[in-house]
């Protein structure tokens, strides 16, 4: 029995130290030197989640987070099938939005072809560019797709997107750095102080699953939304 | 000496246990501030008597956001700031920080604190030696981290003075913000150990305000790859 204590002390620790990770974050000083910027096809999850932040099967130890596991895994193949119904391609819609924002900032884009590995993460080289670019946005969709805070009807599935981005120069050197999350939930009462978190829009709330699958038509809609509200907030950042 | 205590003892100890619970309330917060009183206001910001902003240590590996970099300089925009007349946009309530002196460059974090139903409505103005303006950041730059409305921004050498003032022209309005959390709780018992987790969804309605709790900070950055 003795034993069991430190285990899940040790668990709790982990937790807590996931929850305390500090990200990098570097101001964009805006000049007329970077004009045009080269986009790198985003790096995004080969599939979405729907994800629950708190869940019954928590309470029950190693069984309970099988369970869990398992019915996450069904919920986001689910979703999964939903998506590519509806359409939604995760890298082809951020690279949709964040031309739209750029464009809007009165930056020429430049969309460039990159291969990502399959783990998403920043690129170690960009691509070359032609006409050449000023700098490259290097986006990253570290997660995507809906969250629900709890079990019950007062937390609903909402679309949620995580990503990580960079301005980096032709150089290497790094221009810009943040992390922008749309519906970002607050673990275990550590409040969010470091990332951009961009709260979300009312309307496009599910109590269940079931009903997002119901209503699937409109859910995408809601993700759309999701992706192009992150994308003008990432061009925030670059104004 | 072992019979019922006197009413006026049992008294006394129920007020204590008032008072004491009493004392547990926190504050009610102040209301939003949605009109500057009519006074003396001046049209361009003054600068004797500006808080100095320290340049805290660069931060160890590298850059860092918000929220991690040591002990920030608070201001209390209120009814004990100075005031600016706008002419059509309002008037302003505002406190001026110098900017640290140093050899290298810097970057300003500036965050307003939710009080309450009520934001303080940012709008930053740096202003050089002379106290002229040489740029205004622009609200549109202001993004939450957290519950934190937030922008950081690199100083130019130029610039000696920040100038944290209320918007009049977004003071009044309302944004509602809905953020999902959830709580761990673990209990230990003599035969085992568990854990429950539970979820909560709060949307809160905040209005701008031209008062409020700002905190600024300014630190060297260093990113990979930066100079």
């Amino acid at each position: 029995m003795s034993r069991r204590f430190p285990l899940w002390g040790a668990l709790l620790g982990v937790l807590l130290l996931v929850g305390c990770q500090s990200y990098k974050s570097v101001p964009f000083e805006r000049s007329a030197e970077i004009r045009r910027i080269g986009l790198p096809t985003p790096a995004a999850p080969d599939r979405p989640e729907a994800m629950l932040a708190s869940s019954v099967g928590q309470s029950f130890g190693l069984v309970g987070a099988l369970i869990d596991a398992g019915m996450a895994s069904e919920r986001a193949s689910s979703l999964d099938r939903i998506l590519a119904a509806e359409g939604f391609e995760a890298q082809e819609e951020m690279s949709r939005a964040l031309v739209a924002a750029l464009e809007a900032r009165g930056y020429e884009v430049v969309l460039l072809e990159a291969e990502r590995a399959p783990e998403p993460g920043y690129l170690e080289a960009y691509p070359k560019a032609s006409p050449p670019v000023d700098a490259y946005l290097d986006v990253v969709v570290e997660a995507y797709g809906f969250a629900a805070a709890g079990i019950h009807a007062s937390t609903p599935y909402r679309p949620y997107v995580y990503t990580a981005n960079r301005l980096v120069a032709p150089g290497g050197r790094v221009l810009m750095e943040d992390h922008v999350v749309y519906n970002h939930i607050e673990r275990g009462g550590l409040v969010e102080t470091q990332q951009v978190t961009v709260a979300p829009e009312a309307g496009y709330q599910y109590a269940t699953f079931d009903g997002l699958t119901a209503n699937a038509g409109v859910a995408v809609e809601g993700l759309d939304k999701a992706f192009d509200k992150t994308a003008e907030t990432i061009g925030t950042l670059l104004q | 000496m072992n019979g019922p205590r006197p009413i006026a003892a049992r008294a006394l100890l129920l007020a204590a246990v008032l008072a004491a619970l009493a004392g547990c309330r926190s504050a009610p917060s102040a209301p939003p501030i949605l009109a500057v009183e009519a006074r003396d206001c001046t049209a361009e910001p003054v600068t004797p008597g500006a808080r100095p902003l320290p340049l805290s240590d660069p931060a160890p590996g590298g850059a860092v956001a918000v929220g991690d970099e040591g002990e920030p300089l608070s201001l209390t925009v209120g009814g004990k700031s100075r005031c600016l007349e706008l002419g059509e946009a309002g008037r302003s309530l505002y406190e001026v920080v110098e900017l640290p002196a140093a050899d290298r460059r810097f970057v300003v974090r500036v965050a307003a604190e939710p009080s309450g139903a009520g934001l303080f409505a940012p709008h930053l103005l740096l202003l050089g030696e002379d106290g002229r303006t040489l740029r205004a950041v622009e609200r549109e730059s202001f993004l939450f981290r957290g519950r934190r409305l937030t922008v950081q921004f690199w100083a130019r050498p130029e610039e000696r003075y920040l100038v944290v003032a209320s918007d009049p022209e977004q003071v009044g309005s309302t944004i509602q913000r809905i953020t999902g959390r959830t709580d761990t709780m673990v209990g230990v018992t003599p035969t085992a150990t568990f854990i429950v987790g539970r979820g909560d969804e709060e949307t809160s309605h905040l209005t701008y305000s031209h008062g409020g709790t700002v905190t600024l900070v300014a630190r060297p950055v260093t990113a990979a790859g930066s100079q």
